[in-house]
């Protein structure tokens, strides 16, 4: 996995690349929820365009960090994803958490939601 | 019968097992969304093995995979803690946020994208995950 970050001025953008399993789910969940809890900065946009593949792990990272926004922002913050694939996509909907998520087509959109 | 041994298997050979299931099922499985679902229910089961069976301690890992007529059939044993998966209850997709449980995601997920899941302990020969996929 490889995960790039840019930083807006009221909103964090992550591009993930890869895999994202059980072996390095706990760096992809680390990089998300740091920001929020240093510097209490909960907006997320996470682009899910070029990961190959992830599992529940990944999934258990984006719920974790959505509770720390939650928590951190008083429910003002927010964890978007963005540009997701479709097989990505179906292990949303095959865990059943699709609700909890808002999904963009573009990082604009995305951003703009905030 | 395509076989896969791990001696002292941990999470980081999980990029390996799902080349080996790649490797193995891709000429059986055409459509790249059921190839997805396989390496899925095998990432699932071997995580849930390594962290919960083995609790982190690196442990021996089998993996075998065959084809008959009808059926792929994938059949995973380890040596570590028994672990039945109806033991888990089922994620709630109506809860909120706050009150969803993250443990047992893995084990739903298997079951959703697999035909046919049996669990089987045994002392000498382990514990056994057998799943399958109607072709």
């Amino acid at each position: 996995m490889n995960l790039e970050h840019e930083e807006l001025k009221r909103v964090d953008i992550f591009r993930a690349s890869g895999r994202i399993d059980s072996s390095n789910a706990q760096q992809f969940e680390d990089a998300l929820t740091e920001k929020i809890k240093k510097d209490g900065r909960g907006n997320l946009v996470v682009n899910l365009k070029d990961v190959e593949y992830m599992s529940s792990a990944a999934i258990r990272a984006l719920i974790a960090a959505l509770k720390e926004t939650r928590g951190k922002m008083l429910g003002a913050g927010n964890v978007v994803l963005v540009e997701v694939p479709p097989h990505i996509r179906e292990v949303f909907d095959l865990a059943a958490i699709t609700s909890l998520f808002t999904f963009y087509d573009t990082e604009a959109q995305a951003v703009g939601s905030f | 019968m395509e076989r896969l041994v791990l001696e002292q298997g941990t999470m980081v050979e999980l990029r390996a097992i799902a080349a080996f299931v790649d490797q193995c099922c891709a000429p059986w499985v055409v459509d790249s969304r059921t190839l997805y679902h396989l390496k899925l229910a095998v990432d699932e089961a071997c995580s849930n093995i390594f962290e919960h069976a083995y609790a982190g301690q690196p442990g021996r890992l089998e993996i075998e995979i065959e084809r008959s007529e009808a059926w792929l059939t994938l059949r995973l044993r380890d040596w570590g803690q028994p672990f039945d998966p109806d033991d888990l209850e089922e994620p709630d997709a109506s809860l909120p946020l706050e009150q969803r449980r993250v443990g047992g995601l893995g084990v739903h997920l298997i079951r959703q994208v697999m035909d046919r899941v049996l669990y089987r302990f045994d002392t000498t020969l382990g514990n056994c995950l057998t799943l399958q996929k109607k072709l």
